[in-house]
């Protein structure tokens, strides 16, 4: 049974204008947000939502969170429906905002942790050992007595990370939370995300510009624009749906090599300064890298999936239908 | 005792803060006693030339001054600076996201966020004003008077955070609107003043439509005169009116929150 079901989901947004010299006369500005997007989600399995600003992710994740109310359709995770916002639902998950604190600007790290024990009622021994395994995992022990006013936004964003873990949520939402990290700390955190995922089974949707994020985090990724899902599938498979060829690189040191690589016979070929590319698809590539590796020394050659993000980029340019 | 431990935490920690500004609490402090001062002497003037305020002696206005200012002190100790923020601030840059999915009553929490520990201090010395306004004040008070008094207390400060409440709550609509808080700031004034120097039409208003009056009147009155019960009814029935009424309206803003966009 799916631990979060959403049926038909939409939200609109309007924007009312009052003029002081026409009181009656309102002009009215409405925006569809979400439109009709229905989704299903197992237990401990980490979904990718990807789409181009304005798409709606963040306004989605806010309608399962609770936060705001959807114009129609029906949600129902782990047995409530978000938008009732009842203790036992929000007591179960989390959501994590890249581009706010949750955290009390004021407080050190600690006491915004000891606030939220008391707010969530946890336990002191089952706090005690939530936080000792977070700070360990994240190795954050020097940033507990540091206020959040003081820290980086790196530092800022693993703190945000451990307060969303103490009181152990079942769903945890992220929206954007690598923005603005740098590439150690980036990677820290998605290690820590996928620790949780592997080790305790939490369920986690995760929104992200970044296309590393949700290559290594997700299987799974959910596309859409405008407000409505374009793809709901394997990340592999939207590759291979989308971007069947593979991708061979071969490193042409003088004329002789690019008169070789000129011979190769594969449908898509060209020559970019000393680097001879071919996009190969299913039903040519044995032969292609046959022949690649008969008239090329092994180390001037590579082999690569396509790039995810110029696949993405190409989706919602409407380049690929 | 959840929303106890939430007001240590937070009221230990702004303590902190303002300690670590050099001069802030000590002038603070200064300041308060300076504008006590400042209106003892003004009831001072003012009762050297008439002999009662709305038919209440120099004790009685200062007694109300001083229990108005307390009951305002502590708002601002404990609930006022976190409304305050949410009106001006949350609702626009969307922090009250936070605040909607913790397991605690959201108005309750966003009240709590910010204190202000030093207007504990104030309060204090209102209620040493206070006492010393009832040891002169020289009417005898009743046992059975200062029991209804304290519970008509506690009566008022729930009626005077409702009305804090519902001044805020159109920053779910009006969502840039700054001024929102300084209607209860301006409202609050009235409450050191006898009801009777008020005219009809204002009392009305005062104690019905917006009843900032009842607030502070009812209990002192009840405290220096045999307690009317018809008075003490009715400020428990407005409470009770008043607590649907902000509930309602807050729900109703909350399910019309449209959160700021990331």
């Amino acid at each position: 049974m799916s631990i979060i079901s959403a049926k038909n989901i939409s939200k609109t947004f309007t924007k009312k204008d009052y003029s002081l010299f026409r009181p009656f006369e309102v002009k009215k500005e409405t925006k569809i947000a979400v439109n009709d997007l229905s989704i299903e989600i197992e237990r401990g399995e980490f979904v990718g939502f990807l789409g181009p600003n304005g798409a709606g992710k963040t306004t989605f994740l806010k309608i399962l969170s609770g936060i705001i109310h959807p114009t129609t359709g029906e949600a129902n995770v782990m047995g409530h429906t978000p938008w009732d916002r009842d203790y036992d639902y929000l007591s179960q998950m989390a959501i994590v905002m890249g581009q706010k604190n949750q955290l009390w600007w004021d407080l050190p790290a600690i006491d915004s942790f000891n606030l939220l024990r008391e707010i969530y009622s946890v336990p002191d021994g089952k706090f005690k050992k939530t936080l000792d395994q977070v700070v360990e995992v994240m190795g954050m022990k020097e940033l507990l007595t540091k206020r959040l006013r003081n820290m980086s936004l790196g530092e800022r964003m693993k703190c945000e990370l451990a307060a969303s873990f103490l009181h152990e949520p079942k769903i945890i939402y992220l929206d954007e939370p690598t923005i603005g990290l740098d590439v150690v700390s980036a990677r820290s955190v998605r290690e820590f995300l996928k620790k949780m995922n592997k080790e305790r089974n939490f369920t986690f949707i995760l929104t992200s510009h970044y296309i590393g994020d949700i290559e290594e985090l997700c299987e799974r990724v959910i596309i859409i624009d405008k407000g409505r899902k374009v793809y709901d599938g394997k990340l592999k498979a939207l590759i291979e749906q989308y971007a069947p060829e593979k991708r061979i690189e071969i490193f042409l040191t003088n004329l002789e090599e690019k008169k070789k690589f000129a011979h190769i016979n594969a449908k898509k070929k060209k020559i970019i300064q000393t680097t001879g590319l071919i996009l190969a698809d299913k039903t040519e590539l044995g032969q292609v890298v046959k022949e690649v590796f008969d008239k090329f020394p092994p180390e001037n050659i590579s082999i690569n999936d396509p790039d995810a993000e110029e696949i993405i980029s190409r989706i919602f340019k409407g380049n690929i239908k | 005792m959840k929303y106890l431990r939430i007001i240590y935490i937070i009221l230990k920690n702004a303590y902190i803060r303002d300690s670590k500004i050099p001069g802030f609490v000590t002038t603070q402090i200064f300041q308060e006693l300076f504008s006590i001062t400042i209106v003892i002497i003004f009831f001072d003037a003012i009762f050297s030339n008439v002999q009662s305020l709305g038919g209440w002696n120099h004790y009685q206005v200062l007694f109300l001054y001083a229990f108005s200012k307390f009951l305002i002190s502590l708002s601002y100790a404990f609930t006022r600076l976190g409304l305050k923020d949410f009106a001006q601030e949350m609702i626009k840059r969307g922090d009250f996201d936070f605040y909607l999915i913790r397991p605690t009553n959201p108005m309750v929490l966003v009240s709590l966020s910010r204190q202000g520990p030093i207007k504990i201090t104030s309060s204090f010395f209102f209620l040493v004003l206070c006492i010393y306004c009832l040891i002169n004040i020289g009417i005898p008070i009743g046992s059975s008077s200062v029991i209804w008094f304290l519970i008509l207390l506690l009566v008022g400060f729930i009626l005077f955070y409702l009305l804090q409440v519902i001044t805020v709550i159109p920053a779910f609509w009006l969502i840039r609107v700054w001024t929102l808080p300084n209607i209860i700031t301006r409202m609050s004034e009235l409450m050191r003043y006898p009801a009777a120097i008020f005219s009809l039409p204002f009392q009305i208003i005062l104690f019905i439509f917006f009843p900032i009056l009842t607030v502070s009147y009812i209990p002192a009155q009840t405290l220096f005169y045999p307690p009317d019960f018809r008075y003490i009814i009715y400020m428990l029935l407005i409470t009770a009116v008043f607590y649907f009424l902000v509930r309602g309206l807050w729900n109703l803003g909350v399910k019309n929150y449209s959160s700021a966009s990331s």
